[in-house]
Order: C-alpha cells, then sequence, then structure tokens
C-alpha cells in the first residue's frame, strides 16, 4: 500500500492513499507529570514535570495504520532526526 | 446614389434593419454596462475559477490514540476543507486494566489526521470541540502545530497550554482539574459495557 506525507516542523502527516485513512505523527512522546499534592494542599511527591519518550514507530504504524510499510517508516525515522526531537521538546516545554 | 437608395439596403420587406455590419465593440469602455445581467452562457467557467483560490478537500478516517490504556472505534472519519479540519469519533473504553495506568499524569490524545496551523506560538489554541460520555460533557482542544488532542474539563478553566491535572487518582472525567488525568479516563477506558460509549468531534484551523 502507498502513502502520502506531509512533512511538518515537528511532526509529520500520513495518509494511506487506498482508503484515505490518515494519522499526524508527532516527534517524540511528550508526557507530564504533575505534583501529588494532599488535601491540605501540601506537596507530598513532586511530579517529574514533563517526561519524554521516543515513539516506537512498529507499535504506532501498527496501531494506526493495522500494519507496518518500511518504507513509511524509514521516511517517519529520516524526518524525525535527533536534533529536530531535541528541537520539539524544548518547543513543547516552553509551553 | 441617392441618400433613400443607401438607407434601403439595411431595410429588408418587413421594415427591419439588416444588413447592418457587427459593430467594433473592441474600445467599448466596460464601465458603460451600467444595467442588465450577462448571461451565464456569455461566461466562461475560466472567467470565474480564475478568481477563485484552490480549495484543498480531503475525506477519510482517522484514529484517535489514548495517551494511555486503548480504544475501540465504532467509527471516525475526518473532512478538511480548506485550512479548516472537522474530526468525529465515536467508540468505547476496551476493558483496559487499571491501576496500571492509574496515575496523574496529564491525558491527551494523538493522531489528528492534518498538522494543526503554526501560529508560531506554542501556547496558541487552533480548535475546540466536545468529548461527550458516561461523565458528562467535556472539552477538547488542539494548540498550535500539533497533532496532540487534549481534554479537560469545564472546572479550573486555566491557559490552554497549562498543563494541571488534579492531583487526586479519582476516577471520572468529572474530577479532573482543568486537564483530565490518567486515572480521569478510567471510567471511559476501563468499561466496555454497551452503556460506556464516547462522543468525540474537534474543530479545527490548518495551514495551506
Amino acid at each position: 500500500m502507498s502513502y502520502i506525507t506531509t512533512k511538518h516542523q515537528y511532526s509529520i502527516d500520513v495518509m494511506r492513499t487506498t482508503d484515505n485513512h490518515a494519522c499526524g505523527f508527532m516527534a517524540k512522546k511528550m508526557d507530564f507529570e504533575g505534583d501529588l499534592i494532599d488535601s491540605s494542599g501540601n506537596v507530598i511527591k513532586a511530579g517529574a514535570g514533563w517526561i519524554e519518550s521516543d515513539y516506537n514507530w512498529d507499535t504506532e504504524l501498527q496501531r494506526v495504520f493495522g500494519e507496518v510499510n518500511t518504507d513509511l517508516k524509514t521516511e517517519i525515522e529520516n524526518h524525525f532526526t535527533d536534533s529536530r526531537k531535541a528541537a520539539y521538546a524544548t518547543y513543547r516545554k516552553g509551553e | 446614389m441617392t441618400r433613400a437608395r443607401e438607407i434601403a439596403k439595411f431595410v429588408n420587406a418587413s421594415a427591419r434593419l439588416t444588413n447592418v455590419p457587427t459593430p467594433d465593440l473592441s474600445n467599448l469602455n466596460a464601465s458603460n454596462l451600467t444595467s442588465g445581467t450577462i448571461p451565464n452562457a456569455r461566461i466562461s467557467s475560466g472567467s470565474v475559477t480564475q478568481h477563485v483560490s484552490a480549495t484543498t478537500q480531503a475525506t477519510g478516517t482517522w484514529t484517535p490514540v489514548p495517551s494511555a490504556g486503548a480504544l475501540t472505534v465504532q467509527s471516525s472519519r475526518y473532512i478538511r476543507v480548506g485550512r479548516i479540519v472537522s474530526l468525529q469519533a465515536w467508540g468505547r473504553g476496551n476493558g483496559e486494566t487499571y491501576p496500571s495506568n492509574f496515575n496523574t499524569n496529564r491525558f491527551y490524545f494523538t493522531g489528528a489526521p492534518i498538522t494543526s496551523m503554526n501560529t508560531g506560538n506554542s501556547s496558541h489554541c487552533v480548535g475546540f470541540g466536545h468529548f461527550m460520555d458516561r461523565d458528562g460533557m467535556h472539552q477538547l482542544w488542539i494548540l498550535s502545530n500539533s497533532t496532540e488532542i487534549r481534554i479537560g474539563r469545564n472546572a479550573q478553566i486555566r491557559a490552554a497550554d497549562n498543563n494541571h491535572t488534579s492531583s487526586s487518582t479519582s476516577s471520572g472525567g468529572h474530577n479532573a482539574e482543568f486537564n483530565w488525568n490518567n486515572a480521569n479516563a478510567n471510567s471511559v477506558l476501563h468499561p466496555n459495557d454497551t452503556t460506556a460509549h464516547f462522543a468525540f468531534h474537534l474543530n479545527y484551523y490548518v495551514d495551506n
């Protein structure tokens, strides 16, 4: 199956041409853990804040498209260079 | 030839003008057209479309992916018309095991099919919508230059990019403090019965 991609600063949009199923992927997974606070408002466990992790593209492509197209996976990996992922993390932390 | 004979050349037997030379309108000033309507048949399609910008249109399906747990999507669709995208989905939880994801991390969706408009400011909201679930109606929004979709409760509304979540691990979106946390999502993602469906709708802006 073939896919059309549109590359952005921190993301890539992917559309499968056979059925127009589409998904946009960000460069990096950016979770956020806040502080744990008791009923009095005291911090009983400081949150980690931003938690960065790389996406597993096999998992993501399988979950969204039900298949892993090796050419598409390579294109995504090539777009999300280490410098792009780092820039994205900086961008998100500036929110 | 007399003047009467010259005139007679342009008048037929029915006393109507005929053989009148085609007038030269090459120097006609269009501003002189001050009334009436030009018939559609006299206007080529190119004369109209040359003034209209090309509009990107796309239609298809998409997969909303929760940041923790998983969903069973019953139906989903997106439509793009120009620089506006409309997403909808209907589904339910798939019996995710908790409390493995039962924490206070900010919950969100990934998978918006087209990256949102880049305003140049990561805190800008460029789309808004609603998420209807067993706990009520909740808000969806998307920030600039992103495919991540945030979800929260209409209580303690903060800045669009604020990451605040409740420090409580209480289940249910109605227990959220602005952003949902993973525990708040439990009541949507954990059950898989017929009354645990959700409805999702988000409209947002994109770049060309």
